[in-house]
């Protein structure tokens, strides 16, 4: 039988490999600088225009045994709950139970969360505050009236403003509590090659659309973080030229299935709610089994895709090498359409800051656009069907699931599966359990 | 209107008035948290009621997998009520951000019942940044006065300044009254059930009905306290924290075991306490403000909440808090947490007892407080 997946190129790989080298680079710097602990969300270009250095707890603890090992320890001795976000739980532990985990990352002068999907992570946030006796400072992103934020132009610019007004409060604060000061030319250079990555992640993201899809959806993560974790200004490490290589590697499986006239996989799958950390292996044999792919997914999508329905955008030369990529990104309008930049220059960086979250924050915008994401996804990856993984430890995530499914099968007429299960606690549902689930929805199919 | 002045025919008129209300005489609005502003709904003309869950069955909520299973049992309760058409005399409803299962909640209704409105009030309390920087405190009053102006389009009607500040100063009267009136709760002049059942038939009558009756009360608790002295209890003294939704059944259980309950910091009862504000020159941000004075752990970065948690202790004099916890109630779990072990550090016993949103003890639960309550004795 075809293999719906190329065996992975080392490249492929590599993104994990960055985190880690990130890591032993920052860990040499933070002796002598700053350091924050900051949840998914913010880059940390915005720190390291401070001369901060910021860690993300949560991405850097994501080892399902250690997790395990760790959330025992905190929900017995600790008393926290157990139903509480797995991510918070993993920042949790580590502020808690420092001496378990093997990548250690150094303490913290202060935190900061930003509520760009529910307030849960800004409590976990706010409670390590509490335990290290350090400041908290929190962005916090309101939730709209979605039909107001898509149809009225003042209320979107009210809503852009209190996020930008929060970015300039955070940046005087960090100035005047530690002495530091934010080279404002610099974030903004870093904020145009973190907007350049973006629209190439776009483009490698949309590599999925074609047959059969190149790439697991769900590896996009990995492949995302390093966007918002990586060190803009530094120049041992270049963001754009490791999603260069990326989008030429990930292209040239499209080419060679197209050359061997590969036929698309049977079954495409839109997955909807976070990502497995845990049991990927034995989903992705299932997978295999069947010939489906899960060719696009919420925990992605929806993050960085402009709203528009068709990708407005020409194909990006292929093999792209650095300078097409740049003379392409000046041509495009995708800050125009997607940010609402205009003229980049006339920005400040606390504007473009607000732009980011914004677009990041769209667990805030309710059902109804939740919705129309997923349909919009479905469309645009030509999906199948949908699974639907109703994460345990997150109300967002599993928002009116249910009804979300209902109206997949009854309005578009995708069949859709709900499994009740946790993207890193695997106490919430069996290997057996998954297995018997998703090859009897993938054998109906 | 004829009511008695006797204290204890006050009290038992507020219980009757509190439980036997008639939905059809009046303009109901509901709101389900201490930071909705009832100021905005009571100027609006409505008389704004407090959403206590009370079906007693999730059979709907459950049926249409609306949550997931570990969602708090307060909000499936609450769209039970909503879906079986209990709540079909309001006129409308207000949610204000508190907490995600609630944020879920409008979620779902939004869209199937009509006049639905929803606040983003500040998810940080008592954040020093937040109104020091007048463009992000500014948002917030915004969104109150956007809240005023959409009740006068969806209802057709005029909310002046002059009618908000009018019903800003019926609530200042009602915080005082009920201050006043708590201080003699805990001098031992009100058992703790009269003194939760006179603050809870507030939430479901007129604010000035409930004032007229507070102040009637007041003269006569004034009358009665002539010695100005605090009176001795042989029971054991807790503090009660978390949430029982409005259930006192909770508080006579535990008192029958032996408990006097002389301090409270529950969501339906001293949590919706406010500092008034004076500066009336902008009721919106006057409200905002008021807003973030409350002491309530689903907000973040609440100031100084050990230490108002532990002065109240202290001033009550009790012996050991009892904390009361939906199961699934993260917020209050997360903060629950901390006191912990800030009060354990204090050689304060404390006990966490998950009840169901309606009074549902278990034996289990019995063993757990009388061994919490033995605790106690010998710590003393």
């Amino acid at each position: 039988m075809n293999r719906t997946f190329a065996k992975p190129q080392p490249m492929l790989i590599d993104a994990v490999k960055i985190l880690r080298k990130q890591l032993k680079i920052n860990d040499t710097i933070a002796e002598k600088q700053k350091k924050a602990w900051v949840n998914f969300g913010v880059p940390s270009i915005f720190f390291h225009a401070f001369n901060i250095v910021p860690f993300y707890p949560q991405i850097l603890m994501y080892n399902t045994e250690e997790f395990l090992e760790n959330a025992e320890i905190i929900e017995g001795r600790f008393e926290i709950p157990n139903d509480l976000c797995t991510d918070n739980k993993i920042a949790l532990a580590r502020c808690l139970t420092p001496e378990t985990s093997s990548m250690a990352i150094p303490e913290p002068d202060f935190v900061v969360s930003i509520n760009m999907a529910c307030n849960q992570i800004a409590s976990g946030f706010d409670f390590i505050s509490k335990h290290k006796n350090i400041p908290h400072y929190s962005i916090k992103i309101p939730c709209p009236d979605y039909a107001k934020l898509t149809h009225d132009t003042k209320y979107k610019t009210t809503f852009l403003q209190h996020i930008k007004d929060q970015f300039k409060s955070l940046s005087s604060i960090i100035e005047s509590e530690f002495q530091v000061f934010h080279d404002e030319v610099k974030l903004k250079k870093g904020l145009k090659l973190y907007f350049k990555c973006v629209l190439l992640f776009e483009y490698i993201q949309m590599l999925n659309a074609e047959f059969p899809a190149p790439i697991n959806a769900q590896d996009y993560m990995r492949y995302l973080t390093p966007m918002f974790v990586t060190n803009y200004l530094k120049d041992d490490f270049d963001i754009l030229d490791f999603y260069i290589k990326l989008y030429n590697e990930i292209r040239s499986i499209v080419e060679q299935n197209k050359k061997n006239s590969r036929e698309r996989e049977k079954i495409r799958i839109y997955w909807d709610g976070s990502m497995f950390v845990h049991k990927r292996s034995a989903l992705n044999k299932i997978l295999e089994n069947f010939n489906a792919s899960v060719v696009c997914g919420s925990f992605i999508y929806p993050y960085l895709i402009s709203e528009s329905d068709n990708c407005m955008y020409p194909d990006l030369p292929y093999p792209l090498t650095r300078e097409k990529f740049i003379k392409f990104f000046s041509q495009s309008t995708f800050l125009k359409d997607v940010f609402y930049v205009d003229d980049f220059d006339s920005f400040s960086s606390s504007d473009l800051m607000a732009m980011i979250v914004f677009k990041l924050s769209h667990f805030k915008y309710g059902m109804k656009q939740r919705l129309d994401t997923v349909k919009r996804g479905i469309k645009q990856f030509s999906a199948d069907a949908v699974i639907l993984h109703m994460n345990q430890n997150c109300r967002f995530w599993s928002l009116c699931q249910t009804q979300l499914a209902d109206c997949l099968v009854n309005e578009l007429k995708i069949p859709s599966l709900l499994i009740q299960a946790d993207h890193l606690d695997q106490r919430i549902i069996s290997e057996a359990q998954l297995t018997a689930r998703v090859e009897a929805f993938l054998e109906n199919l | 209107m004829n009511y008695p002045s006797e204290k204890k025919e006050i009290i038992d008129c507020l219980k009757s008035l509190g439980a036997n209300v008639d939905y059809s005489k009046d303009n109901y609005f509901g709101y389900h948290c201490i930071f909705a502003p009832e100021e905005i709904i009571h100027a609006a003309g409505f008389v704004p009621i407090r959403l206590f869950p009370t079906c007693s069955s999730i059979y709907d909520a459950d049926k249409e997998q609306c949550f997931h299973s570990r969602t708090c049992e307060f909000a499936k309760r609450l769209l039970e009520n909503f879906s079986s058409g209990k709540l079909n005399f309001l006129q409308g409803v207000v949610f204000a951000q508190c907490c995600d299962a609630l944020r879920a909640l409008y979620e779902v209704i939004n869209g199937k019942t009509k006049n639905i409105f929803y606040i983003n009030t500040p998810i940080a309390n008592n954040d020093d940044s937040l109104i020091a920087d007048k463009n992000i405190f500014d948002f917030f009053v915004q969104e109150l006065v956007s809240f005023s102006n959409d009740l006068a389009n969806a209802y057709n009607l005029q909310l002046t300044s002059e009618s908000l500040l009018n019903s800003i100063d019926v609530y200042h009267e009602n915080h005082s009254l009920l201050s006043a009136i708590e201080e003699f709760y805990k001098k031992g002049l009100l058992a703790t059930l009269d003194y939760l059942h006179i603050r809870k038939s507030g939430y479901f009558i007129r604010k000035e009905v409930h004032n007229s009756y507070l102040r009637d009360l007041l003269s006569v608790l004034k009358k009665e306290d002539a010695s100005n002295s605090k009176m001795e209890f042989q029971e054991i003294p807790i503090l009660l924290s978390g949430n029982i939704n409005g259930d006192c059944n909770w508080v006579e259980y535990l008192e029958k075991m032996g408990a006097r309950v002389v301090a409270e910091d529950l969501c339906c009862f001293s949590r919706n306490n406010t500092i008034n504000e004076k500066d009336k020159q902008n009721p919106f941000r006057l409200l905002a403000l008021e807003n973030l004075t409350k002491n309530c752990p689903i907000k973040i970065g609440v100031k100084n909440r050990f230490d108002k948690l532990y002065a109240k202790y202290l001033d009550a004099g009790a012996k050991g808090i009892i904390f009361f916890i939906f199961q699934y109630c993260d917020a209050q779990y997360m903060d629950y947490s901390q006191m912990k072990s800030s009060f354990a550090e204090k050689n304060i016993p404390t006990l966490v007892i998950n009840p169901s949103v309606f009074f549902n003890p278990s034996a289990q639960m019995e063993t757990r407080i009388e061994a919490f309550f033995e605790m106690v004795r010998n710590n003393e």
